[in-house]
């Protein structure tokens, strides 16, 4: 398929995007589409936090069916547009529910009928049926249903949007680090940047700023003197060698840790976990970590227990609010929210995305460029759930620094 | 266990000492030593921080203040952490390999040299731009068969089917993409002696393994339908100019072979 670069109608409006992650990137397409002029600093090189560092279960939603139906309904509408949009980037096998013991085979019931709710088809197989299309599958399955979960790269789909916003102009600015806010009568006017490559500043001017930092949104809000509530959890993950399945295969149960094993490439990667943390930092599992998730793993496919270890990581989740439960903030919503500093704080000219997770990315992004156009008194419709994305390949080629 | 990491920094090296679990990788041990808590010792060479220093002691105005900068800022690039993104490569003691993939414990005791993959431009310290290697490769699809279904346009709410378990599975192609094949191949990337500072030009035009594995690929998978493909493997910088020095499948981090895909090319 050949990207054409969409017409786009300018606008002579300037918006400054903070952090090159999954939001970042997804904003910085969606904003070049209706005509912004775009720039989007990043610290690090992009998708260096926590999208890049994902496990790639592409939601259909069925995971947050019971609990919370609103991100169910949201995750399989952006499952068949994702699908649609870089399907270059997506394995869709599908994914298996299963229940290991009788508490969960009686979890089945609500499972069933809250996916109906939310309007995801779960279909019930039989035990045996489910081992037949996944052989690696543990014996003790109770209880099967099917659902359209699926794989993908959580690299190269943000990827593909910066280099879709970057093919309409946007400036994208890795290894610059916002380190500082000039604000005048209750409005952002600029953002002071680092280039670490020079270890210089610079004053840029914009006339909206998004914080898209994720867990990093606190400490960014806190640079122009904005409460951010957002809480870093980290979750950790394993990977063994081998593909012990090519579905997404979770526990029939409520949302937890050490409940979803995800084939990637030649990988089984078991997550995860969720604890939470002071800082998005340098983080690491820990080895109680670890050999619990070896354990969770196993339960599921039992060839996990003795397959070889391949890697061991961690990723700082953005967990939406500042006071979460004391269950390692399991119970906080996966929702995100797109806050106006305006109403919230009387400091205009600037928003945060918080929460929200990778499947959902791209409707995150809507929701944030609807809010700047509000703010900017423009009316431009979003244009990403019909506008293909170039290859992610685009990104890089004919660079040189 | 104690990490040590020398780091180039153009012509100078910068060196990190770092707490980290036995199990750590390369790439565990600089993010350690980099971000803002876990550097144990840190000894600065080079210009940058110098100038980053003034920046530190200067009153701030606005509305905030930057986070406290490390002792040492490295620059590198890295994703996924577990060899799916194929950013993190680097030469580690002089082998192209991908940081992430890089336990300290399989690395002979003692500092580990960490420079920049040679065939691309460095932007600082580590950090490339990975331009070369995409410039080289082709617009090939990315996923192995089954071709994918048309899906339905925006408005229609109609699900994708729903047992895709009946249909064969589709499974992504095991390149990554990370260019440590360029970076091993002696075509592109003649070995300099060391402190040579010769420039390292390629020794002839090659469009390198990566381009030629995913051309044989998309023969495997799209049989006759791969002019795009053939042509790339005919083309004078194409199999005609590789050396079967076979470096490229050393280094490749996820078994993909490109130098036995392109024997096979020269015997298809």
């Amino acid at each position: 398929m050949v990207f054409e670069t969409p017409r786009v109608d300018s606008l002579p409006l300037r918006v400054a995007i903070i952090g090159g992650g999954g939001t970042g990137a997804a904003l910085a397409w969606d904003l070049a589409l209706r005509g912004f002029r775009v720039a989007l600093f990043e610290r690090g090189e992009f998708l260096s936090g926590t999208t890049g560092r994902h496990h790639g279960q592409l939601h259909s939603g069925a995971r947050y069916a019971s609990g919370d139906p609103e991100i169910a309904r949201e995750c399989m509408a952006e499952t068949l547009a994702l699908r649609r949009l870089v399907p270059d980037a997506i394995e869709y096998n599908g994914g298996l529910f299963v229940a290991l013991d009788g508490e969960e085979a009686a979890y089945g019931e609500r499972f069933a009928e809250a996916c109906a709710e939310a309007g995801i088809p779960a279909r019930e197989i039989a035990p045996a049926r489910a081992r037949e299309l996944e052989p690696g599958l543990s014996p003790r399955v109770e209880r099967a249903f099917l659902v359209p979960d699926g794989t993908f790269d959580a690299w190269r789909v943000p990827a593909a949007f910066l280099a879709g916003a970057r093919a309409l102009g946007a400036e994208l600015r890795p290894w610059t680090e916002v380190v500082g806010f000039d604000a005048s009568e209750g409005r952002v006017m600029a953002a002071r940047v680092r280039d670490r490559t020079r270890a210089s500043e610079e004053r840029v001017e914009a006339d909206y700023f998004v914080n898209a930092c994720g867990a990093w949104g606190a400490s960014i809000g806190a640079l122009a003197g904005l409460e951010v509530p957002v809480t870093p959890a980290a979750g950790s993950m394993l990977a063994v060698k081998g593909r012990l399945c090519d579905m997404v295969i979770s526990r029939l149960r409520p949302p937890g840790d050490g409940d979803i094993l995800v084939p990637q490439r030649g990988l089984s990667i078991i997550g995860s976990t969720q604890r939470l943390v002071e800082t998005p930092e340098g983080l690491l599992p820990t080895d109680g970590e670890m050999e619990f998730l070896r354990r969770s793993g196993a339960e599921l496919a039992p060839a996990f227990a003795d397959a070889e270890v391949d890697s061991a990581w961690c990723a700082a989740r953005p967990l939406f609010g500042a006071a979460l439960d004391e269950a390692g903030g399991r119970a906080a919503s996966r929702d995100f929210a797109v806050l106006d500093h305006e109403s919230r704080d009387r400091v205009a000219g600037v928003a945060s995305v918080v929460g929200g997770k990778a499947t959902t990315l791209r409707i995150m992004a809507e929701k944030a460029a609807d809010l700047v156009c509000r703010a900017l008194g423009v009316e431009r419709q979003c244009r990403t759930l019909e506008t293909a994305p170039p290859s992610w390949r685009q990104l890089y080629r004919g660079r040189v620094p | 266990m104690i990490a040590r990491l020398s780091v180039a920094r153009g012509e100078d090296r910068v060196e990190l000492e770092v707490e980290a679990p036995a199990w750590a990788t390369v790439l565990d041990a600089l993010e350690i030593a980099t971000s803002k808590k876990g550097t144990t010792e840190a000894r600065r060479h080079g210009g940058r921080e110098k100038e980053g220093e003034g920046q530190k002691g200067k009153e701030e105005k606005g509305t905030g203040r930057g986070r406290e900068w490390n002792d040492v800022d490295v620059l590198y690039r890295h994703s996924c952490h577990h060899g799916s993104c194929g950013v993190c490569g680097a030469l580690v003691n002089g082998r192209p390999a991908l940081m992430c993939r890089t336990p300290l414990r399989e690395l002979p005791s003692g500092v580990v040299r960490l420079d920049p993959l040679p065939y691309a431009t460095v932007i600082a310290d580590l950090a490339v731009e990975p331009g070369p290697l995409f410039d080289s490769l082709p617009g090939f699809g990315y996923l192995r068969p089954p071709a994918r279904e048309e899906l339905p346009p925006v408005p229609d709410p109609a699900p994708l089917p729903l047992a895709p378990a009946e249909r064969p599975r589709e499974r992504f192609e095991d390149c990554i993409e990370c260019g440590l094949c360029l970076a091993a191949c002696p075509v592109l990337v003649p070995r300099m002696p060391e402190g040579s500072g010769d420039t390292v030009v390629a020794r002839r035009a090659f469009v390198g393994p990566a381009a030629l594995g995913m051309a044989r690929r998309e023969i495997v998978k799209n049989g006759s339908g791969s002019d795009a493909a053939l042509a790339l493997a005919a083309a004078p910088d194409g199999v005609a100019a590789c050396d079967r020095a076979f470096a490229c499948s050393r280094a490749c981090p996820r078994g993909v072979a490109p130098g036995r895909l392109i024997e096979e090319l020269r015997r298809s």
